[in-house]
């Protein structure tokens, strides 16, 4: 085993572990043990032992393949054309009359992995617009404005089809290599719908969307009805009862009796924020926690923007078709805006009665809301009195440094990142888990 | 004899498992490095067979435990025989000394063993298949974590039990909920998908050599057909298998919407499902489906 092969598959785990998968030591050892039992040449074979050793589940199986195709072809690449990748370099690039244009090194990334038709496009658009034109090398910094303008929106719209875990590390090699797994998963549209950001979930994939957010809740459902049975028949024994069973045995202990312990089921209150954008990730998440209904003892669910309304409390699983309608429903009659502060007020104030050393509070928003005091003052009323809030924050986590509200509320919450059906699904099952 | 991927391939042939290499690879890697084999994918896919394969192809005795819901140490592991120790205490009351029956007691002549100590005790390399761990709950999984990891397992009375011969050991899950990472890290990973039309042909051959090459090429591109239709469960190996021997004895040349309609219930395993597929369109459907793809599937 070479040092050289050793860094390569050590390099691997690195980049799936950015993409979310969670790969250990032992793991990686295994992988390259494994990789001493076979052809090292045949490229199946090294794929199906990296996938044996590395991938425990079948979701990350997509994004592995991304990653071992783009990894491992970016090696061969490197090692078989640097002279040819040097010399063709400028003529790549995007140009004016023949000049190329100094884009940043992210948006040159961008360009660089689009598809060769939509580069060509990009490219004779350029042509025909200067071409016969009084157009100079003095224009050059309004082309690079205009087309950075127009990359930077389509690295946006890739974002969004993708987590924000592919996030940037500062390594522009690895950047570049994660960057482009997410363009090759998102174009083969092969990017589980578990990892994609919800706000990015269109209408001609909600269902399918809506399709795996049930199958998720359902089994995290099962594993909490089943936790709780089997927690509800543990273990202290009872002694009068095992006497009394006993007794046929001579008095020797031959079965116990177990005293039945009241193991009583979180109430889960969700509080869902519908102003602007985030309507469409609340939606999703109401869906979510419905599909829990087996596994809790109770769901009350709020929509809030200016105020708090509660959602249908009739509603049950089997009619989540029309929450997205009820969403829209109160963004309209409460406004666009949030206030959270005044939500809380009137749920502590109308609803008190949900609220117990039982109860998990979900807040779903992304924390931005006016009057951020009232609001904190609020939440710490309300922190005082359930077991526990949850805060799913629907931005990423990189970004909370620009949002006021998030340092404020984290001091009565537990704040988590949450954009993604892995990722809630995650967090759910820890919470629920956990109590 | 060393084990190697064309070996392998070649015996899982000829005992009739039909695989690809998406398969031996990983189950090589099992053997070879010693490691449990996890095997996950939709009930019917032929993931339990694996452990039957090897159990075959090795010719060494198959230990199967069998999980459900509360299983525990006691039916797992080992358990005394109470009974018998109880009546010996019964019967040698007024005979010998307290210390000395206390020890015989707890010997191996009252020891019960479950599958597990069975497969750590084997003086033959045994194939010890864990048959859908993801239905027994969590505290068992972790008691698992000790066998799989160092492959002993420790008894208060005993000691700490090592295994003589490694198994070979293959876990298989439905998926029915999340296992653990602790088990998933111990164990390498392999996922059994619903096969392509050629490869679930060439298992209608193996298995139902009777059926006519036309019919099963027919009856796999129907299968893979009513798997994308929106059903609750979708048919797996074992349904077209089914399938293909009762049309056998219905005297079948070739897919009919009458013929499925009336035989879907061997396809399809619920009412919901059976009016799904068993809808005078669908039928049309499933039959145009069939009849589509070329002579290289049969």
């Amino acid at each position: 085993m070479t040092v050289e092969l050793v860094q390569k598959i050590v390099g691997f785990v690195g980049v799936l572990r950015r993409l979310g998968l969670r790969v250990g030591t032992s793991e990686t050892i295994d992988a390259l043990s494994a990789l001493g039992l076979v052809d090292l040449l045949g490229r199946d074979q090294v794929r199906m032992v990296l996938a044996t050793t590395l991938v425990k589940d079948k979701l990350h199986a997509p994004i592995f393949q991304a990653a071992f195709e783009e990894y491992f072809s970016a090696e061969e690449k490197q090692r078989q054309v640097p002279e040819e990748l040097c010399g063709d370099e400028e003529g790549e690039r995007l140009s004016v009359q023949g000049r190329p244009l100094d884009l940043e090194p992210d948006l040159e990334r961008v360009y660089q992995s689009l598809e060769s038709d939509e580069r060509s496009r990009l490219q004779d658009f350029l042509d025909k617009t200067s071409q016969g034109r009084k157009v100079g090398p003095q224009h050059d910094a309004l082309i690079v404005q205009l087309v950075s303008g127009h990359l930077r929106r389509m690295k946006e719209a890739e974002e969004k089809m993708v987590p924000q875990s592919f996030a940037e590390t500062g390594d522009p090699r690895i950047d570049g290599m994660l960057s482009a797994i997410a363009d090759r998963l998102s174009r083969a549209g092969e990017l589980p719908l578990a990892y994609r950001d919800l706000g990015s979930i269109g209408p001609e994939e909600r269902d399918r969307m809506v399709s795996v957010l049930r199958q998720l809740a359902r089994k995290l459902a099962t594993g909490l009805s089943r936790r709780y049975r089997l927690a509800a028949g543990r273990k202290q024994v009872d002694f009068r009862r095992t006497i009394r069973a006993n007794v046929r045995f001579g008095g020797v202990m031959m079965r116990l009796k177990y005293r039945r312990r009241d193991v009583r089921r979180p109430r889960l209150v969700v509080l869902a924020d519908v102003s602007g954008s985030m309507e469409r990730y609340s939606e999703f998440v109401l869906l979510f926690v419905y599909g829990l209904m087996r596994g809790v003892s109770g769901v009350e669910c709020f929509a809030f923007t200016e105020d708090l309304v509660r959602v249908d409390p009739g509603l049950r699983s089997g009619e989540v078709d029309v929450i997205g309608e009820m969403l829209t429903g109160v963004v309209r009659a409460h406004g666009q805006t949030t206030n959270l502060g005044s939500s809380l007020q009137t749920l502590g104030r109308e609803y008190g009665d949900l609220l117990s050393s039982r109860t998990i509070v979900i807040v779903v928003s992304d924390t931005k809301t006016k009057a951020i005091g009232e609001a904190t003052g609020e939440l710490a009323e309300i922190a005082r009195r359930v077991r526990t809030v949850l805060w799913l924050n629907t931005v990423p986590e990189d970004r909370w440094n620009k949002l006021p509200g998030v340092a404020a509320f984290s001091r009565y919450c537990v704040m988590r990142e949450c954009y993604t059906l892995a990722q809630l699904n995650d967090i759910m099952r820890g919470a629920l888990g956990a109590v | 004899m060393e084990v190697t991927v064309d070996w392998l391939r070649e015996r899982f042939k000829a005992d009739g498992y039909i695989c690809g290499d998406d398969v031996i690879i990983p189950t090589y890697l099992a053997l070879r490095l010693n490691r449990p084999l996890l095997v996950e994918g939709e009930p019917g896919v032929g993931k339990t067979e694996i452990g039957k394969v090897l159990a075959r192809v090795f010719d060494t005795e198959l230990i199967r435990l069998q999980c459900y819901e509360g299983l525990d140490e006691t039916k797992a592991l080992y358990e005394w025989n109470y009974q018998r120790q109880l009546l010996r205490i019964q019967l040698n009351r007024d005979a010998d000394p307290v210390h000395d029956m206390e020890r015989d007691l707890f010997s191996e002549e009252y020891l019960l063993e479950r599958p597990l100590l069975r497969a750590l005790r084997s003086e033959q390399t045994p194939v010890l298949l864990i048959d859908e761990v993801d239905k027994c709950d969590e505290e068992f999984e972790a008691f698992l974590f000790e066998v799989l990891s160092d492959f002993q397992v420790s008894i208060p009375e005993l000691g700490t039990i090592r295994a003589k011969q490694i198994p070979i050991v293959v876990l298989t899950s439905n998926r029915a909920r999340e296992l653990s990472d602790g088990l998933k890290r111990r164990c390498l990973f392999l996922y059994v998908d619903f096969p392509d039309v050629s490869r679930e042909v060439e298992i209608i051959k193996a298995r139902v050599p009777e059926v006519e090459p036309a019919l099963a090429a027919q009856i796999a591109r129907a299968i893979g057909y009513i798997r994308t239709l929106d059903v609750k469960k979708r048919p797996s190996i074992a349904e077209t298998l089914d399938w293909a021997r009762s049309l056998l004895n219905l005297g079948a040349h070739r897919l009919t919407p009458e013929l499925i309609s009336q035989t879907a219930s061997v396809v399809v395993k619920s009412r919901d499902d059976l009016r799904v597929i068993g809808e005078g369109k669908t039928c049309v459907d499933i039959v145009t489906r069939a009849a589509e793809g070329t002579d290289d599937d049969s």
